[in-house]
């Protein structure tokens, strides 16, 4: 957790997941390969690269984008999402392989220099169906290389969550330029519709998990604490909440995460300092908060990552009377130790 | 980070009408008839006699006919892999070499053996112009010239 660089750390779970993306990758090839010969046997052996590693690549993508959807609606997926960064420098590889394929085949050959070439060799900016669609892919996979070489933790503290965060955000971006790579170009040589329902499909789920997920964050952030007190807002009852567990709520667009720990009620900031994790949706382990997303801790009663880290978050004043849980929305400066409330 | 929690939202809220609408038009937009018919001629059995020959370092060009001169085809053998993935063989038009006013006979790629149809209605001519071009640099790589290519060798 510091600013240095820090090479990536090899654990247990680390290597299943990669094993797991490594075997699943394998397979997919080894399956499109075998049943596109046994289909068309005059293939070429470029081609069946450029098309294994495309649609590897969107697979990928597709299931990358599900990720934080998911994860939000149901914390079962969570172990997904705790490489999921992998699993994007995974599909940049793939997607890399992809374009490099396609601009040796299509553009490499001829006396202009390929890249020029991507951009010059079609100019029909004008029509839908002639559209220019390779240098559609081509900003997605330069926002996929942009990515994929600051997906290091190092550039998370160089560049600031937040920064890091908003960059990271242009995969929507990417996404969009993607389907449209496809539709303006494979699609326009396929007569067969499974190819357009199969990007329909994807694009409908994506969309779906998204909107549904969005939507519930929503809610919660809707809700109104109307009985005030001294400050204290009233939040719910003291037994809702589990021990070791938390409550998000959102007051003044703020989401605080209430932690019930030794019969004690916490309150601390819910977005962790690592990338924006929501504390609130993790436990307490080994006597410390930890986020759901890569496992940062904080301590309860101070909001500070134990020693030797520096990470802190904001603290909040909470109290209990008669069973039920108040909360001042008044965040304290970042690792301030609370005393917090005693649940009797 | 409220903001970007929000902006989540927004930017899927924008795809989920952008994306489907993206998808439609793409879909709409895909031509009734391919602009270029991909690869060998159905009719993949060749036919027995050989009218004439062109020998290429990286290809050989035939024009078949059966027995009665009833039926014709153009046989393409690949000999290497070609350093072009894929190009187009048109029947040149009598002017020149331009695409736009040639027939298209068939599309080939950097490797395999091709097969193409040609119309009955070519046997009346004295001399086949072929042209090999490449599509994606817009550039003609070859012209093949049969002089009486449909009529049998005495």
């Amino acid at each position: 957790m510091s600013a240095s660089y820090v090479a990536v750390g090899w654990n247990r779970q680390k290597k299943i997941y990669d094993w797991l993306i490594a075997g699943f990758c394998f397979t997919y090839l080894l399956l499109f390969i075998s049943v596109t010969l046994i289909v068309n046997e005059q293939v070429t052996f470029e081609t069946l690269l450029i098309r294994s590693t495309s649609t590897l690549a969107v697979l990928l993508l597709h299931v990358i984008l599900a990720i934080g959807p998911l994860c939000r609606l149901d914390k079962k997926f969570l172990p997904l999402l705790y490489n999921r960064r992998h699993l994007g420098v995974t599909m940049f590889t793939f997607a890399l392989a992809h374009g490099g394929f396609s601009i040796f085949q299509f553009h490499a050959l001829g006396n202009t220099n390929p890249f020029v070439s991507l951009f010059i060799s079609n100019t029909n900016f004008n029509s839908f169906a002639a559209f220019p669609f390779q240098a559609l892919g081509f900003f997605a996979l330069l926002i996929f290389f942009l990515m994929a070489i600051t997906s290091h933790d190092f550039w998370l503290h160089n560049l600031s969550p937040r920064v890091w965060k908003t960059l990271h955000m242009f995969v929507y971006l990417a996404y969009l330029l993607v389907v449209m790579h496809v539709m303006l170009g494979v699609i326009q040589y396929e007569n067969n519709p499974v190819f357009v329902i199969i990007i329909l499909a994807g694009a409908v789920t994506l969309i779906t998990l998204h909107l549904l997920a969005g939507s519930k964050e929503r809610k919660l952030d809707k809700r109104k604490f109307s009985l005030e007190q001294e400050g204290f807002m009233y939040v719910c009852p003291a037994e809702e909440i589990e021990d070791s567990r938390a409550k998000i709520f959102c007051i003044d667009k703020e989401r605080i995460a209430v932690y019930r720990h030794e019969n004690k009620l916490y309150a601390i900031h819910n977005v962790c300092k690592h990338q924006g994790g929501p504390l609130g949706e993790g436990k307490i382990l080994d006597g410390c908060i930890t986020c759901p997303w890569h496992g940062y801790q904080y301590l309860p009663h101070n909001g500070q990552s134990p020693p030797p880290f520096k990470e802190k978050v904001s603290t909040y004043d909470v109290k209990i009377i008669d069973g039920k849980v108040w909360l001042n929305p008044v965040p304290f400066p970042e690792g301030t130790e609370r005393p917090g409330a005693t649940i009797k | 980070m409220k903001p970007l929690r929000k902006r989540h939202l927004q930017v899927w809220t924008a795809w989920a009408i952008l994306l489907p609408v993206g998808i439609v038009l793409g879909w709409l937009a895909v031509p009734y008839q391919q602009p270029v018919k991909l690869l060998q001629s159905s009719a993949a059995d060749l036919l027995p006699v050989i009218m004439q020959t062109k020998e290429h370092n990286d290809y050989t060009v035939s024009i078949r006919s059966d027995h009665k001169h009833t039926a014709w085809q153009l046989e393409w053998k690949n000999k290497t892999a070609l350093t072009y993935p894929s190009a187009v063989i048109y029947k040149a038009g009598e002017p020149g070499n331009d695409p736009g006013k040639a027939e298209l006979i068939g599309r080939i790629e950097a490797r395999g053996d091709y097969v193409f149809e040609l119309k009955p209605g070519l046997a009346q001519s004295s001399r086949l112009k072929l042209v090999l071009y490449d599509f994606i640099h817009e550039a003609v790589i070859d012209t093949i010239i049969f002089k009486n290519p449909f009529r049998y060798p005495e």
